[in-house]
């Protein structure tokens, strides 16, 4: 009996409640200014806590609260996929500004590298502004013997070289593939999960190359166990530690160099006064001294670009990486 | 009739466990690639270990069949009614959290379990669902920053 | 030589956290540490992370001192829901839920929990006298496991948990296959293709391991909290002889525990393994070792020694490439490196030797609090056993309602919170049928590192497997010993089966 009651009261209870609640709030209003009114804003990272990606992000969101007026930034990590899981569950968010993507070079590169993603990011975004920008530099063994670009086309023609990359046709990936395309010559990729583990696969013996963000690789440089034959850029690293490490332009191969992006987004059909609140936040904390700082320590270099100029960047970047990955056809599968 | 039902669930379920096997291998045929061994591709696993489930489990099935049917030790003392109760306000308490939010959400089926297992009065039933969802709702939100589902109106 | 100055150094280190500020964070962040450990769902990546900016303002040696103490605390925790009320607290103490839960439901909850504070105690001693000796030297080995290594581990893993969780050998196999298929849903990072999916956008990070722990092991166990008998909640009586260990338990544990921490310190120590599988390991182990195996699963302290001391001591094996060679091998110690890397310090080969002061105070900080855990753990015995005397009509919804919340906080998703449902509704079913679900989630767990290990090996290899055991002997050692342990298991439980079919 007690039991029947209770169920009853369940029942009567969330159908007055399902009748008068309703589902979504009503649709955003695009005309005026507007703010998220003190609420949570997700930031959706598609890389794992603790990334130099990851911590640039909550370099702006610990140091730069004060220039989001009415808004409470929360970082989101959502890795895996080699930023695939994180940008699809970003790309599919709903458009009321209250989830903010770090759309990075994946989001470009993935879709235009390989057939199999869910969506074509780049196509489904609306750009608030580009953070900054970094490069790639290429990695292998002290005790290898390769001391240049040119040393590592010789041992990628003479015998079976193996790169160690973070994700299938990412940015550790199709640099060497086409370097070697390109030398008449192959390498073999593995896929680890993560800069660490390629890094380990290299230092263990597993590995011969690998191709990584500068400050990944920074202290094994120093300690000697790896060995940076080239900077993917056409100027060379600040970094001390990389100050006699020549750029690939500088050794003769001025088409191997990638820079890689970092910026914000919105989703797609987010109205035009929710993109321009977060275009003069971001404007604003991207100028802030700390947050710049911030961004060199950890190896990427603050490159600011709004909106509209972001938006060009991308199409650009877009139709470069098309070019390189029709070149590769099916290498990075 | 219900301890019929009930004394078939090793049998049903190894059956079950088959049919699955056996979707996943026609589904991972159809949409999936195999590749080959030394260039596996995504359907790769799920086919190999979709024909083992359905290996073993056809075995299984087999001696399930054989043995005589009995109702397994942990169901016999199970009261379907509160089981289905149970399962039904999870599924509500699912169901609801996106509509009412977390904190009413939360006080309407917690309120309904409590009373469900037996507790006996309204009063203490009450203030303790509500000190609890409060508490869960303050951790959530203050200590852990984590963005709890509202309702439109809440 | 080297040993007895690492020995010194580490009393130096002890020293430097004997500062008011520095043993405060340590309590603290132990405390917070064994909180999350109880608390099924929240993980320690999760509260790291969210602790992180609060010790911005804090020097290196304090922060770090504070995070590291969630790691091994959440390792003291987790046991005391497994045992209580058989839902592990964390991954790494689903197998203490196999013989603690049923020493709990003998009234024996209050010895439980102590041997396995006792034992996480031990382990973690061992676990850092192995990071104090071995932090240089053991550095490199783990660099040697490669993808062949990783892949016969796991092969070898998964023929354990066909065997060691279930009586069936049949069953764990069915279940192994299973878990593996339901590790299959999502985006595959390794292939780039959607499995399973039927186009809902949800299932493209597929089921999570935590998420489905809390189904089948949380709602399952609800389920059998609240529909079965109404005298559950007298089960848990206890008297005041059973609530400590005695001598003879000491006695009969303490091998366990030395072998078990090593184990747990070694598997920490390799990459891809973690200290979740070496639980399950160490279970093995143990019960091949032991005079009375059939005790295992019945309610055998051996039984909850062994994943104890073997978790505890794994979290400082998974420290070891962290501190020695800046590589964070899982995805929680990539955050202890995040940790590092905001204090301005970049954990890598020199890290050591440039930061002594801060490597030997961090290693002091742990064995510290490892003592601090201790003490507040025992005296909480009684009180955590006689928690279950709450009115059991109340204390069950309570804790589907937190279990709810640990699921939804893990990716903050609704969706999660739908798939345990689901989840605990087949589970209930499959463990009502003797279908282990320890082994099923592990194995959903092992997919993804199965599959990026097996293409690894074959990309590396050619396809050929035969030689890549040959190339790699270590890989090939493991694997031979894996088919061997399956064939001996199997012919074991195939001639138990015909003797108890000739005996009818």
């Amino acid at each position: 009996m007690k039991r029947i009651i209770s169920v009853m009261l369940v029942l009567c209870l969330s159908l007055m409640l399902f009748a008068q609640g309703g589902s979504e709030a009503a649709a955003a209003d695009s005309s005026g200014a507007w703010t998220p009114k003190g609420g949570n804003v997700n930031i959706i990272v598609p890389f794992g806590a603790g990334g130099s990606s990851d911590l640039t992000v909550r370099a702006i969101v610990n140091n730069g609260a004060k220039y989001f007026p009415d808004t409470t930034l929360v970082v989101e990590n959502v890795p895996g996929g080699g930023c695939a899981i994180g940008l699809t569950k970003f790309v599919t968010s709903k458009p009321d500004g209250f989830t903010i993507g770090n759309t990075s070079t994946p989001m470009v590169v993935l879709p235009t590298s390989t057939t199999t993603q869910p969506y074509v990011y780049y196509e489904m975004v609306e750009p608030i502004c580009r953070s900054a920008v970094s490069t790639f530099v290429v990695y292998v063994r002290s005790d290898s013997g390769i001391y240049n670009l040119e040393d590592l086309k010789n041992e990628i023609l003479s015998r079976e070289m193996i790169l160690a990359c973070n994700s299938k046709g990412g940015n550790s990936h199709w640099e060497m593939e086409y370097f070697a395309m390109k030398n008449g010559g192959d390498v073999t990729a593995v896929v680890y999960d993560g800069g660490a583990s390629a890094i380990a696969a290299v230092l263990g013996g597993h590995a011969d190359i690998t191709v990584q963000a500068p400050n990944d690789g920074r202290e094994y440089v120093r300690s000697g166990d790896l060995r940076a034959i080239a900077v993917l850029n056409t100027e060379r690293l600040t970094d001390s530690v990389y100050a006699d490490v020549p750029t690939s332009v500088e050794q003769g191969y001025p088409w191997l160099t990638n820079v890689g992006f970092q910026g914000f987004s919105l989703p797609k059909g987010t109205p035009q006064n929710i993109i321009d609140f977060y275009r003069e936040c971001f404007r604003n904390a991207l100028a802030d001294p700390v947050i710049m700082e911030e961004t060199e320590k950890l190896g990427m270099i603050p490159a600011y670009l709004d909106a509209d100029e972001f938006s060009a960047f991308i199409d650009e970047s877009v139709a470069n990486y098309k070019e390189i990955f029709s070149a590769l056809e099916g290498r990075l599968d | 009739m219900k301890k019929k039902l009930l004394s078939w669930t090793n049998r049903i379920i190894s059956i079950f466990l088959v049919c699955l096997g056996i979707f996943v291998l026609i589904y991972s045929n159809r949409k999936l690639e195999f590749g080959s061994v030394t260039n596996p591709k995504g359907g790769f696993t799920p086919i190999i270990f979709s024909s083992g489930l359905i290996i073993f489990g056809i075995i299984n099935t087999v001696f399930e069949f054989i043995k005589k049917p009995e109702i397994p030790e942990k169901l016999k003392n199970i009261h379907w009614d509160k089981w289905i109760i149970y399962m039904a306000e999870c599924a509500l308490y699912v169901f609801l959290i996106d509509k009412v939010g977390y904190f009413v959400d939360t006080t309407i089926i917690l309120f309904a379990m409590i009373k469900l297992s037996g507790a006996k009065g309204w009063l203490k039933p009450l203030l303790i669902t509500l000190a609890t969802a409060f508490l869960l709702f303050a951790m959530f939100n203050y200590a852990m920053k984590i963005v709890l589902p509202k309702a439109s109106w809440f | 030589m080297e040993i007895l100055s690492s020995f010194i150094l580490l009393g130096k280190g002890i020293l430097s956290c004997l500062t008011l500020q520095n043993l405060l964070c340590c309590t603290i962040g132990s405390l917070i540490g064994s909180l999350i450990g109880v608390l099924p769902g929240i993980g320690i990546s999760g509260t790291v992370a969210i602790l992180l900016p609060v010790t911005y303002g804090f020097d290196p040696l304090t922060a770090l001192i504070m995070l590291s103490g969630i790691y091994f605390g959440s390792a003291y925790g987790g046991a005391i829901t497994s045992i209580l009320i058989n839902i592990p607290g964390e991954a790494t103490s689903i197998v203490t839920c196999f013989d603690g839960n049923p020493l709990a439901k003998k009234g024996k909850g209050g010895k439980a929990l102590s041997i396995s504070a006792i034992s996480s105690f031990l382990g973690g001693c061992i676990g850092i006298i192995g990071l104090t000796i071995f932090a240089t030297m053991l550095s490199r080995v783990a660099l040697q496991f490669g993808k062949v290594e990783f892949f016969a581990i796991i092969i070898f893993g998964l023929v354990l948990l066909t065997t060691v969780a279930s009586k069936n050998m049949l069953k764990g196999l069915i279940v192994v296959c299973l878990g593996v298929l339901i590790g299959c849903i999502g985006l595959d990072e390794v292939f780039g293709s959607l499995r399973f999916t039927f186009g809902v956008v949800d299932l493209f990070k597929g089921v999570e391991f935590v998420t489905f722990i809390m189904g089948v092991y949380g709602i399952t166990e609800l389920l059998f909290a609240i529909a079965g008998e109404e005298e559950s909640g007298e089960i848990m009586n206890y008297s005041k002889a059973d609530l400590y260990p005695t001598k003879s338990d000491f006695k009969a544990i303490w091998k366990t525990v030395v072998r078990c921490s090593c184990l747990g310190f070694g598997m920490g120590l390799i990459p891809g393994c973690g200290g979740t599988l070496a639980t399950f390991f160490a279970y093995g182990l143990e019960r091949s070792l032991s005079k009375h195996p059939e005790e295992f699963g019945e309610g055998s302290i051996v039984g909850v020694a062994a994943p104890e001391a073997t978790n505890n001591a794994a979290v400082y094996g998974s420290m070891v490439p962290l501190l020695s060679l800046g590589i964070p091998f899982s995805s929680s110690m990539a955050i202890m490196m995040s940790a590092f890397i905001v204090h301005g310090i970049t954990p890598g080969p020199l890290f050591i030797t440039e930061h002594p002061d801060l490597f030997w105070g961090l290693i002091g900080s742990m064995l510290i609090g490892n003592i601090i855990l201790l003490i507040i753990n025992l005296p909480f015995v009684g009180i955590w056993a006689s928690m279950l005397k709450v009115n059991f009509s109340i204390l069950m919804p309570i804790i589907t309602m937190v279990t709810f919340a640990g699921g939804y906080a893990i990716n903050g998703s609704v969706f999660d919170l739908g798939v345990m449902v689901v989840c605990g509704f087949f589970g209930f079913f499959l463990n009502v049928c003797g279908y282990n679900m320890a082994a099923l989630a592990v194995s959903l767990f092992l997919c993804g590192t199965l599959e990026d290990a097996f293409v690894g090996t074959m990309t590396l290899y050619k396809g050929n497997l035969l030689s890549a055991f040959i190339n790699r002997p270590i890989g090939g050692v493991i694997f031979l010993a894996a088919i061997i342990f399956f064939l001996y298991s199997a012919g074991k439980n195939f001639y138990n089966f015909a003797k108890t079919k000739n005996t009818k």
